[in-house]
């Protein structure tokens, strides 16, 4: 209700005329609130929906159910991608964060693979556990009674024996599941997981469907109990970190913004998750690798920053979340500036869809392709879509400074484990 | 203490025909002499490299004596790695000289691939691969990894695959570090370089001096959070330390990795030859902050040397523990007085950098 209320003032104050000057921080910092909710609310949603499909692929394992499946999970990663903006400053989401979107996993940790072509962690003790078919694993000393898969047990296997590709629950996890290794290297295809892995009793392939279908709900039950614990953290006029966050001063959620938003396009997604790949040709590095949906997790990534800049959010059912936003401020104070960040988020925002278009076209070439050792066509793609982003991150370092934000790596030197 | 007085009156003599010459342009201009020879270093040590590779490969001599210039070469990149800003990071010559961290080990599934396919061992092959293949991580898993090493003696002569990838390997690395060499002496970027220090400090514009303070800061945060934290485990919620992930865990390097990288910061701080950091500070009233930065690396220096084993063996024994956690803790120390006092004395802001994601 209060978030109509909103809209309609911001309309009538467009219609009004000099707007600058009626938009706040305060605002800013709401328009920011307005859309983590509205974007974890649909990461929730979508999230469902999968879950949905999971329950009819189970009950029902065809490849129509599994494609359906498969459709539903590519759906549910499109809100998801673009929370990621709200990760890097919001204490809360990065301590939670790692449940539901931890990357890259090995993922013999979780089912079979194949012995000749899976590349896991240096020193991982946990790399070929198969959770699926050991009920009662032997690690070290100790053994871990897996009879039972369940959401909790899940949780408590991430990071098991120390190794932080020892990912066990989230959206790789559950993508792993529904496509399987994606054995195809540098070349065309995504996993080719059979239905029949899912099937009960008589035509079960590859063993253990029992486990493998606990494993898949349950890992699914788990995504969305965490996806309403942190929608909950956002909805308003509740106690909670919303709450608390715009309580303070309106500098430290727009601190908390702008840093969320330069580390994203620079150290992450820049950096780990195109740069590292494409420069090492390396498709362990690739971020949605089992599904070959990668060129999508990256433009939406950047999409969640363009969202936060303009204070405007594209529900999935199509309505749209707006208010007060960043850009304003800037337009207000330094219309040049302001200019210029528009133009850049163009330009960056198009070398994001360039990627998307050719891993969509009609000669499609996937983001696992676009590594290949040679390929310069695919290098040069991904190469343009870095610079765009270290681009984008100059312009909001400039942004930054324009607001009164001094420091945008703030001192924690002796906390940053 | 008189010679330093000395070169001071000197200095001053030969500055005295363009006094206009501000502090910042003064070190920068001796920074850049710094890095010059840095990168010479680094080239003549790869070419050394490529020539006892060479010898290794044709004469069967001891393996010991390449691996020596191994190390000789790695040092000379340790004490220049510190420079993430111009020629070297815009075609990611940085990843061909040394790929890491390298958690799943790409760099054995790389040279494995192109020792599968003898005919791409070419340093043209080699030019065109992977970057993980093109320098120093490669060439130590080749000379230092176990099975590796078995196959060079048990074939007996030393002629096969492996040291035909090693020679293009080496040959490689000489030519990208004398590219680099090239690079950084190209009078249009020197000149470019050198005026940007007069730039506004917004954030897009190049400047050279927080290029070279965020420059430092990224490398001890890197020495800091991926050098020690990673193989300590503190990258990881339950915090298991896992030898692997140490920088130089084939050859047992990583410790001395870490001082060379010290040491530069101290070189930056403190270069009686030529205009340095604490001559800048001194010229804004703040020797106290070069005083500061010399104990916290001296700090530093004294905890790295109570570490009698390899960091590999180390993180992995409770014996030790302490003495690690105390270098951590002695580091980020150090890291925070550059990214506040030392900042501040200079005027200057930092921007991202690429540490900022995870």
């Amino acid at each position: 209700m209060k978030s109509v209320a909103r809209l309609v003032l911001a309309g009538s104050i467009l219609v009004a005329g000099p707007v600058q000057a009626s938009v706040t921080e305060q605002g800013v910092v709401k328009t920011y609130g307005d859309i983590a909710y509205a974007v974890f609310s649909d990461s929730l949603s979508t999230a469902e929906s999968l879950q949905t499909k999971i329950d009819a692929l189970v009950s029902k394992p065809s490849q129509a159910t599994l494609d359906a499946a498969r459709v539903a999970w590519k759906q549910a990663r499109v809100p998801y991608q673009q929370s990621e903006v709200f990760r890097f400053g919001n204490g809360i989401v990065d301590d939670w964060e790692g449940q539901l979107n931890a990357w890259p996993l090995d993922e013999g940790l979780i089912d079979y693979v194949a012995s000749s072509n899976y590349h896991h962690e240096m020193g991982n003790v946990g790399a070929t556990a198969n959770i699926i078919a050991t009920p009662s694993l032997k690690l070290g000393g100790t053994t871990l009674d897996l009879s039972e898969i369940t959401p909790e047990l899940l949780a408590s296997l991430n990071e098991l024996g120390g190794s932080e590709a020892n990912v066990a629950t989230g959206y790789h996890a559950i993508e792993f599941l529904l496509w399987g290794q994606d054995l195809n290297g540098t070349k065309p295809g995504a996993g080719q997981r059979a239905y029949t892995d899912f099937v009960q009793g008589k035509g079960c392939t590859n063993g253990h469907c029992d486990r493998r279908v606990a494993y898949l709900k349950a890992a699914t039950e788990l995504l969305i109990s965490d996806l309403k614990y942190m929608q909950a953290q956002w909805a308003p006029g509740q106690e909670n970190y919303r709450a608390e966050l715009e309580a303070q001063k309106p500098q430290v959620a727009i601190t908390k913004a702008l840093f969320g938003m330069g580390s994203l396009a620079l150290g992450e997604l820049a950096g780990e998750r195109m740069k590292v790949a494409l420069e090492a040709n390396s498709t362990e590095d690739e971020h949605d690798c089992f599904s070959d949906n990668t060129h999508y997790s990256h433009f939406y990534d950047a999409k969640g920053i363009e969202n936060i800049y303009y204070g405007t959010y594209k529900r999935v059912d199509g309505s749209v979340v707006k208010g007060d936003s960043l850009a304003q401020l800037v337009a207000a104070k330094n219309p040049e500036l302001a200019k210029a960040t528009d133009q850049q988020f163009k330009a960056s925002m198009g070398s994001m869809q360039a990627l998307v278009d050719k891993a969509e076209g009609k000669q499609p070439m996937k983001f696992d392709q676009m590594i290949a050792e040679g390929n310069e066509e695919g290098a040069e793609l991904i190469k343009n879509a870095i610079n765009g982003l270290v681009a984008l991150t100059r312009k909001i370092e400039k942004v930054a400074t324009e607001l009164g934000v001094e420091n945008l790596s703030p001192d924690n030197a002796d906390h940053d484990f | 203490m008189a010679r330093r007085i000395l070169l001071l009156t000197m200095l001053w003599l030969l500055l005295g025909s363009c006094e206009r010459t501000s502090p910042e342009e003064k070190w920068i201009t001796a920074l850049s002499a710094r890095i010059e020879a840095g990168y010479q270093s680094l080239h003549s040590s790869s070419r050394d490299l490529n020539r006892q590779v060479q010898e290794f490969c044709v004469q069967n001599t001891d393996i010991n004596v390449p691996r020596q210039q191994w190390r000789q070469t790695m040092a000379a990149w340790q004490d220049i790695q510190w420079v993430r800003f111009g020629p070297i990071v815009e075609h990611n010559d940085d990843w061909k000289i040394q790929f890491w961290p390298d958690k799943k080990n790409i760099v054995a599934r790389k040279v494995n691939k192109m020792l599968n396919e003898p005919q791409s061992i070419t340093v043209e092959g080699v030019a065109n691969a992977s970057v993980v293949v093109q320098g120093l991580s490669a060439v130590e898993l080749l000379l230092f990894d176990e099975p590796y090493v078995t196959q060079f003696t048990s074939t007996g002569t030393q002629s096969g695959d492996q040291c035909q990838l090693l020679t293009a390997i080496t040959t490689t690395l000489a030519a990208n570090t004398g590219r680099i060499v090239q690079a950084w002496q190209d009078a249009q970027f020197q000149a470019g370089w050198l005026a940007s220090v007069g730039q506004p400090q917004d954030g897009v514009h190049a400047n050279a001096v927080s290029d070279a303070v965020g420059a430092m800061l990224t490398q001890m945060e890197k020495v800091k959070v991926d050098k020690l934290g990673g193989p300590l485990g503190y990258k990881n919620r339950n915090r298991q330390p896992n030898g692997y992930f140490s920088e130089g865990w084939r050859s047992d390097s990583s410790l001395d990795n870490i001082k060379i990288n010290l040491l530069a910061m101290q070189g930056i701080m403190q270069n009686n030859e030529a205009y340095d950091l604490r001559r800048l500070l001194e010229s804004k009233g703040n020797a106290v902050i070069a005083d500061e930065f010399q104990a916290r690396l001296n700090d530093n220096l004294a905890l790295l040397a109570t570490i009698d084993k390899p960091l590999r063996e180390a993180v992995m024994e409770p014996g030790y523990r302490q003495q690690l956690e105390d270098l951590y803790q002695s580091l980020g120390a150090l890291n925070s007085l550059i990214k506040t006092k030392l900042t501040k004395a200079l005027g200057i802001n930092l921007g991202f950098n690429s540490n900022d994601g995870d």
